[in-house]
């Protein structure tokens, strides 16, 4: 599903050292992979490569059949729209509500019928749990339906593949674990799901499989769980 | 439809969230619109004008005194031929009289010099395309050259005049338009980059979660477009405004017609979208730029 081939990236504000060096990485469909490590060590942009905001200085990412090397600028689009992408920061329209929030990335798809457009917000509101909160604006909401809601709108175009920076990074524990049994959930439903995190206690009671990262270099890759285990 | 209306309501929303700067862009974009119209008001007053003074670029064609009446037939025959000539009268010296005397009001001038000193004349009227100095000149030269024919009178001066008058407002018309375009690009241009610079991180998530280029710019482009026109209404009503106050001063002046209003808003709706085009294209690669130079 996502394959890393020999990947080196260097940003060109970094001359000299590399965000990651000569990764080589294969994630397969339904995993529940957490990225550990610290700050600068390289989680984010092994992210960033899979939705391709970056690309690899050296090296191949290929994911859900499009290759880094060979994919055009006017296929990346459809690329995204198989990697649901969870932020730290949530960043939902804070003008729109969270009805209108997740509609939107349906519009950018060219789906305008609104009976339509309710159907599908709906099923995904409902799996998130926020369809009673659907008129509300995004500052009406905790943190931790903020992030609902934007796990909500990664999950419009039903996507293979989830991919969440710090989901739970801004959140307090309590709120941090309602996001996690979101995912729990869909890593039930066969989604796969890449974590980028601090914390180590999640990763040891949800993860699959645990990377850990050092100064752009894999120093751990560790299955916890056989493929297919479903974590609690 | 759906889609188009989808962009425009977005565009007018995200217009309508920065009420000052649309503000501050439909104002600048009416008065860089005003001054255009009003030069195209001048010059479509001056074209009414000169128009009236084309139907008298005729050429006066006077025949020698005494020529038989088959040779004013062939020369009819000949000048009608031409395919400069609209239209081609023959005025015989005794109506040439009775017009000078008519004009004149003075009925006795053929009685007072003892004979009509007036000769025959063809009056020709030259085709619309035929009407410059230079084609004029060399009509008048190639019928003077007729067995027959004394002289060719016509206003070479004022022709001339009229004609380097006529391109001057079409250069200067050119020109304004040109200017005004340019005007209407860096206005447009630093709004939408202002837009764009507000939307940044929506921008972004957008982009992130699969959105194309083109749905991107599509709602600035249809907020460029639209703020165009919004300045464009401003500056027409503004000019309508002000000729109704000026006909009372100058009873002669006339608005601009139908057509030149439709070509106005047509030409400033396409500058409009082509202009938020370049803008938004633009802005949207330096805020990638910028992506890839700080998301280390």
């Amino acid at each position: 599903m996502i394959a890393f081939e020999h990947v080196h990236k260097q940003y060109p504000t970094q001359r000299g050292e590399w965000a990651l060096e000569d990764l080589q990485l294969t994630i397969e469909a339904g995993e529940f992979v957490f990225i550990l490590g610290h700050s600068g060590a390289g989680k984010s942009t092994i992210l960033k490569l899979i939705t391709l905001e970056e690309h690899p200085t050296r090296g191949r990412v290929t994911v859900a059949g499009f290759a880094s090397d060979t994919i055009r600028r006017d296929e990346i689009p459809q690329l995204r729209r198989r990697c649901g992408v969870v932020f730290q920061d949530f960043r939902l329209i804070k003008d729109k509500t969270i009805f209108e929030n997740v509609a939107y990335c349906l519009r950018m798809t060219g789906t305008l019928e609104h009976a339509v457009l309710t159907r599908a917000v709906a099923r995904v509101l409902h799996s998130v749990g926020l369809y009673p909160k659907r008129d509300r604006f995004p500052q009406e909401l905790s943190g931790g339906e903020q992030q609902r809601a934007a796990i909500g709108r990664a999950l419009i175009h039903q996507p293979p593949i989830l991919l969440a920076d710090e989901p739970t990074g801004n959140l307090d524990a309590a709120t941090g674990e309602e996001v996690m049994d979101v995912l729990v959930r869909l890593h039930h439903a066969g989604t796969t799901i890449l974590v980028a995190t601090h914390d180590e206690d999640l990763a040891q009671r949800l993860a699959t499989r645990r990377l850990v990262l050092d100064a752009g270099r894999v120093v751990e890759d560790l299955y916890l769980r056989p493929h297919g285990t479903e974590v609690y | 439809m759906r889609v188009f209306v989808f962009f425009v309501q977005e565009g007018w929303s995200s217009l309508r969230r920065n009420p000052a700067a649309t503000l501050a862009a439909v104002t600048a974009l009416g008065a860089v619109l005003f001054v255009l119209l009003l030069l195209l008001l001048l010059s479509h007053n001056i074209l009414v004008l000169a128009e009236r003074l084309e139907e008298r670029k005729g050429l006066s064609v006077f025949l020698t005194p005494g020529l038989a009446a088959e040779r004013v037939t062939e020369l009819r025959h000949h000048f009608a031929s031409f395919p400069e000539v609209r239209t081609l009268r023959f005025v015989g010296r005794a109506e040439a009289l009775a017009d000078v005397e008519h004009e004149l009001g003075a009925e006795s001038i053929g009685e007072a010099l003892g004979a009509n000193p007036l000769p025959d004349t063809f009056l020709l009227l030259p085709a619309l395309e035929a009407r410059d100095a230079e084609t004029l000149e060399r009509l008048a030269r190639e019928i003077e050259a007729y067995e027959g024919v004394e002289d060719v009178l016509y206003g070479r001066r004022w022709v001339t005049a009229l004609d380097q008058g006529l391109s001057v407002v079409h250069r200067a018309n050119a020109l304004s338009g040109g200017l005004a375009t340019l005007a209407i690009i860096l206005v447009l241009g630093n709004t939408l980059r202002l837009l764009v610079l507000m939307r940044e991180e929506q921008l972004h998530v957008m982009k992130m979660i699969g959105a194309t280029d083109a749905f991107l710019r599509a709602p600035f482009v249809a907020a460029g477009s639209l703020l165009c026109l919004l300045g464009g209404v401003a500056s027409q009503a503004l000019l309508y405004i002000g000729y109704l106050i000026v006909r009372n001063l100058m009873p002669g002046i006339r608005f601009l017609p139908p057509l030149w209003v439709a070509g106005f808003f047509l030409g400033v709706g396409l500058v409009g979208i082509v202009g938020s085009w370049a803008t938004v294209q633009a802005s949207l690669h330096t805020l990638e730029r910028r992506g890839a130079m700080t998301h280390a």
